[in-house]
């Protein structure tokens, strides 16, 4: 077992090396710099930028180096724990993806608690009451869940909570409750921000979800074993919880090993209607605008997340289902 | 912050004071290494520290009945000043204090908040400190028509203007306290761009971080000497005429946008790997600290930066030094805070207008086709849609790569009655009606109708009218008569041909992040309907992300369409669209050759081709150089270097000639269309069309050197009810 583990981190290491190379590289594929994207913005509508602060600016961000030279000014700094600055907002790398990763981390895994704790129930009810009318209306629900994208719904809420509860458009907090220290009047008035993203966040997935559980569970209870458990005289309720889903359960926990990096950057489109201050917007910007070290440190930092979310799974499973072996 | 330093330092002058009674005064002042590196700008106050504990500013303790003071400041000020912990009004402002000249001005109240959104990182630091015009030496007044009093409060040039003599106002401090002087200066252009032959001293392998700006050259592209003979008077010396040095330094807001001119020295030098070679090896801290998301950099400004949360918000508060103040002795700013909002998404910001969460926008975000639901929004929003002359003169524009590196298309670009053609084939009325809501005035192209060559007096008038009017008229026959005769004949199939028969296709090039139904595309779209109109093969090329600057440098590009000519407030500031002097515009070969001119590469790579020289340029006098642009450049020069303010205007006319013989080089759409200002109802003091054009142009807001709307000085908006107004 810890054989396995240690296999697997130190393969882990070599990887996210290949990794980081390659999406660098691509990265950095498309014509243009970050460069481009700052003197554009200064001559937004006519303006102007002498030759001289060009070239200023071309030394700064080193645009001519070539590629490698690039990289390896880069990763080198890395591996000691500094991702150099932000050419966007010259901070530095780690202090803004630090500031973003707490919201990030936080409303994603509301989200996903509030998904699971209402997706697995209802689906295991869904499937035990196949074809009775709360199964058709819990379809039909998440039908309409599924169906409706989530940015559509964040608009709508958003305009919602403007006119109706005069909140402000978007952001986490009032302006007078920014600088104040928490309190109850503060933490409402968090919730009164947070509630449309989480909402939104989770109506999909959970519609999503739950239609693997139901699918899931159906076909497991069609098992044998699940009629030499009723035939011996379980409860029912021992019958479902004990032997069906738990075997129904896989995919949701296989699904983990995507989780991790979902977690940070799957909120994207929402939060950049929304303005949350989260890592997917961020990393959008960073690659849109070729903020090289932003963007390869986020890159490498979700394929982190994706190998050790798989190795959790991994894990996971194994305790899960003893027929899996890690060996 | 500041407070908190301020209680440091009074603690620290106690104790010097304490220690002074017990041991040498000499030995005290000079083994405090913490006050080392500070030691010059703080100079005033460590002199009165062995005589009692800070005299200079009140002490805590001592309560001070209310002084009359000349001045007049914000309650939140007067507040902390009867607590001790800012000196009086008096102190904070320099001896003879800026006060806003313009006529739409009224004596307002202090108080309330600004609210304002963005929907890029940059807006919500960047934009602001581009809303305030104090760090720039001099000012733009009247749209540009006239340059007034900056930091700077006088100055004067020699005859031939190639030695320039600053006075600064004497007693401005930073937004800490500490004394403005021309250390600051002299810091930024010694120890940051290297001049005065500072570069040798630096570190070995140590560049530079800022490069000298146009301003620090003269007419024939030597630097300047920048000597400070004391604190407050500064000269600007060149080998030759530098007539423009004061147009020059009016332009941008500086500091950190255009060149900077001013750093905190007493700030600054603690990140400067010139000054501590053994802490920093490159300039990456200092430019980190160096920049207006940066809460705890001293500034010059209006407003402060308090509080920068990346993608989230900006506060920015009153600069309690800010050294100007209203025509009745009331320190500005009025407004206590500005507070802006990151949004992520164009939209979004705009939804924030029409639900009327924002006070005042201006009109980088939002475009003519949003007035229509801005103005529905009106009544619920409270938001008025004012209206600023852009400035532009070419609206939405296209030109032609006079380098393109293939020969034959070379040719056919070059040919001026092919551009003529082109020009006339462009319906410009259905693109205004279209895109521009039948706004501004039809043109062929030229720059900002605001500039000061075209108003200056009837014959600059008539100038701007022939070239304006010079190919702008619609008419397919003329044109297709014009390419008949110029050899651009219809093939079999209808299509035209080069000259020589062989196919002639034009490829309309965008970068593909254009925004679809955009000004550019929906302009890009006519304009290849109109030219297929009269037989040529005209299509739409996308071509990948904004990443197309180097293969346009190395001619490998057609064409421009995404862009618009906004310069001024005269020809010669920024002349790049008269005359091909750098590598972005129409001929970018010609450009390098210029910039390169008197360098070693000049002479280099002569047997090459010139876009196979590294990198691609065109030299003088070479089979390549295009006549057009040998006269420009020519004309150009001479300017340069010509003190006389009306001689330069004949030889920009001159100039504008060759275009009107020789062009178009680059043409236009429309000229002049407006750009939408929204301001909350009770915002005060912020001008209206009417209010800019008696005193000037109605607006000239596009170009970033004459920034807007930092001329008309926010720092005198208020609202008038304050207390309706607060976070």
């Amino acid at each position: 077992m810890l054989n396995f583990i240690a296999r697997r981190l130190v393969n882990m290491f070599f990887l996210l090396i290949v990794v980081s190379f390659v999406g660098f590289w691509i990265i950095q594929l498309p014509p243009g710099s970050i460069l481009d994207v700052q003197i554009q913005r200064l001559r937004m509508q006519g303006g102007n930028l002498p030759e001289s602060m060009i070239q200023a600016l071309r030394d700064r961000y080193g645009v001519d180096d070539p590629f490698y030279v690039q990289y390896w000014k880069w990763i080198s700094r890395s591996l000691q724990g500094d991702f150099g600055t932000s050419f966007e907002t010259d901070q530095k790398v780690a202090e803004r993806i630090y500031n973003r990763l707490g919201i990030s981390f936080g409303l994603s895994l509301t989200a996903l608690l509030f998904t699971w704790l209402v997706a697995i129930p209802i689906g295991v009810y869904s499937a035990t009451h196949r074809y009775t009318w709360p199964d058709y209306l819990i379809t039909f629900v998440q039908f309409l869940g599924l169906s409706i994208p989530g940015f559509l719904l964040a608009l709508i809420l958003l305009i919602m909570a403007s006119r109706l509860w005069d909140q402000p458009i978007g952001g986490l907090f009032s302006p007078q409750y920014a600088d104040a220290p928490w309190s109850l009047a503060k933490l409402w008035d968090f919730i009164r921000h947070v509630w449309i993203a989480i909402v939104v966040l989770a109506i999909g997935a959970t519609a999503g979800l739950t239609r693997v559980m139901r699918a899931n569970l159906l076909d497991v209870l069609n098992m044998q074993y699940i009629q030499t458990a009723r035939a011996k005289g379980l409860k029912e309720s021992t019958v479902i919880w004990k032997h069906a889903v738990r075997n129904a359960i896989h995919p949701l926990v296989m699904s983990l090993g995507t989780l991790l990096p979902a977690l940070v950057v799957g909120e994207t489109l929402i939060a950049i209607i929304l303005s949350l201050p989260t890592i997917g917007p961020l990393y959008l910007d960073a690659l849109r605008s070729q903020d090289m070290y932003l963007a390869g440190t986020i890159l490498v930092m979700l394929s982190a997340l994706l190998l050790v979310g798989n190795l959790i799974a991994d894990l996971l499973l194994a305790w899960v289902d003893p027929r899996v072996r890690l060996e | 912050m500041s407070n908190a330093r301020k209680l440091n330092r009074r603690t620290f002058l106690r104790l010097s004071a304490v220690t002074a009674a017990s041991a040498a005064i000499a030995a005290c002042g000079g083994g405090q290494p913490a006050t080392a590196p500070t030691s010059a700008p703080a100079a005033p106050q460590p002199t009165t520290a062995p005589a009692a504990p800070a005299p200079t500013t009140p002490p805590a303790a001592t309560a001070i009945p209310p002084v009359t003071t000349q001045y007049k400041e914000a309650p939140m000020l007067a507040k902390l000043v009867q607590e001790g912990k800012l000196p009086p009004v008096d102190e904070r402002l320099p001896k003879n204090p800026y006060t806003p000249p313009h006529s739409w001005l009224t004596v307002g109240k202090y108080g309330g908040v600004l609210k304002k959104t963005y929907n890029n990182n940059w807006g919500i630091t960047g934009f602001i400190h581009e809303m305030q015009y104090g760090s720039s030496p001099l000012r733009w007044l009247k749209d540009g028509l006239a340059i007034g009093p900056g930091f700077v409060e006088s100055w004067e040039s020699n005859a031939d203007a190639s030695k320039w003599t600053f006075k600064i106002r004497e007693g401005i401090k930073w937004s800490d306290g500490q004394p403005f002087t021309t250390k600051d200066i002299m810091y930024w252009w010694e120890y940051t761009v290297g001049g005065n032959g500072k570069e040798k001293e630096y570190p070995a392998g140590l560049k530079p971080i800022n490069s000298p700006p146009d301003e620090a050259r003269s007419g024939t592209g030597t630097l300047m000497t920048l000597n400070a003979p004391d604190d407050y008077t500064f000269e600007m010396v060149f080998d030759a005429p530098a007539p423009l040095t004061a147009d020059r330094l009016a332009m941008w807001v500086n500091m950190f946008i255009g060149p900077a001119w001013v750093m905190p020295r007493h700030y600054m030098e603690q990140f400067n790997p010139v000054l501590n070679p053994d802490k920093y090896k490159d300039w990456e801290e200092h430019q980190r600290k160096f920049n207006h998301n940066n809460p705890d950099i001293p500034r010059l400004t209006g407003w402060k930066l308090d509080i920068f949360e990346e993608g989230v918000r900006a506060v920015w508060s009153r600069n309690p030094y800010y050294w100007a103040v209203d025509k009745e002795g009331n320190q500005l700013p009025y407004i206590d805070q500005i507070i802006v909002t990151a949004v992520k998404d164009k939209e979004i910001e705009k939804l924030a207008y029409t639900e009327g969460r924002a006070d005042h926008a201006h009109f980088h975000g939002q475009g003519l086709a949003d007035v229509q639901s801005l103005r529905d929004a009106e009544s619920k929003s409270q938001l008025e849609v004012r209206f600023w002359d852009s400035g532009s003169g070419t609206g939405s524009l296209y030109f032609f790569n006079m380098d393109f590196k293939d020969p034959k298309m070379r040719a056919v670009f070059r040919d001026p009655k092919f551009r003529q053609a082109l020009s006339h084939a462009y319906n410009r009325a259905d693109v205004q009606k279209a895109v521009y809501f039948g706004l501004g005035e039809l043109t062929t192209g030229t720059f900002s109708p605001k500039a000061i060559e075209y108003n200056i007096n009837d014959q600059g008038r008539q100038v701007y009218a022939a070239w304006r009017d010079s190919y702008v008229k619609y008419d397919p026959a003329l044109a297709e008569q014009i390419l008949d005769e110029a050899g651009y004949k219809k093939g079999p199939d209808g299509k035209r041909t080069m000259p020589d028969g062989s196919p002639l296709q034009i490829q309309i090039t965008y970068g593909a992040d254009q925004a679809p139904g955009g000004e550019h595309l929906s302009k890009n779209e006519r304009l290849a309907r109109d030219w297929q109109a009269i037989g040529l093969d005209a299509v739409l090329t996308p071509i990948p992300g904004e990443g197309a600057d180097e293969k346009w440098r190395a001619g490998e590009l057609p064409m421009k369409t995404t862009w618009e000519v906004g310069d001024g407030p005269n020809h010669l500031v920024f002349p790049s669209w008269l005359v091909a002097d750098e590598t972005e515009r129409w001929a970018p070969l010609h450009g390098r050759g210029y910039t390169l001119r008197g360098t070693a590469s000049e002479k280099e790579e002569l047997d090459k081709n010139p876009w196979d020289r590294n990198p691609p340029r065109i030299n003088r006098g070479e089979p390549d150089y295009m006549p057009a642009i040998a006269k420009l450049h020519e004309l150009f020069d001479k300017s340069k270097v010509e003190p006389d303010a009306m001689k330069r205007h004949q030889l920009v006319w001159d100039m504008i000639k060759v275009h009107i013989e020789e062009g178009p080089f680059f043409t236009g759409t429309i000229a002049n269309p407006p750009r939408i200002i929204l301001v909350k109802k009770g915002l005060m003091n912020v001008p209206t069309r009417d209010d800019l054009l008696k005193e000037g142009l109605g607006g000239f807001v596009n170009p970033w050197i004459i920034p807007s709307p930092a001329v008309y000085d926010p720092e005198t908006w208020y609202w008038d009810n304050p207390d309706a107004h607060t976070a």
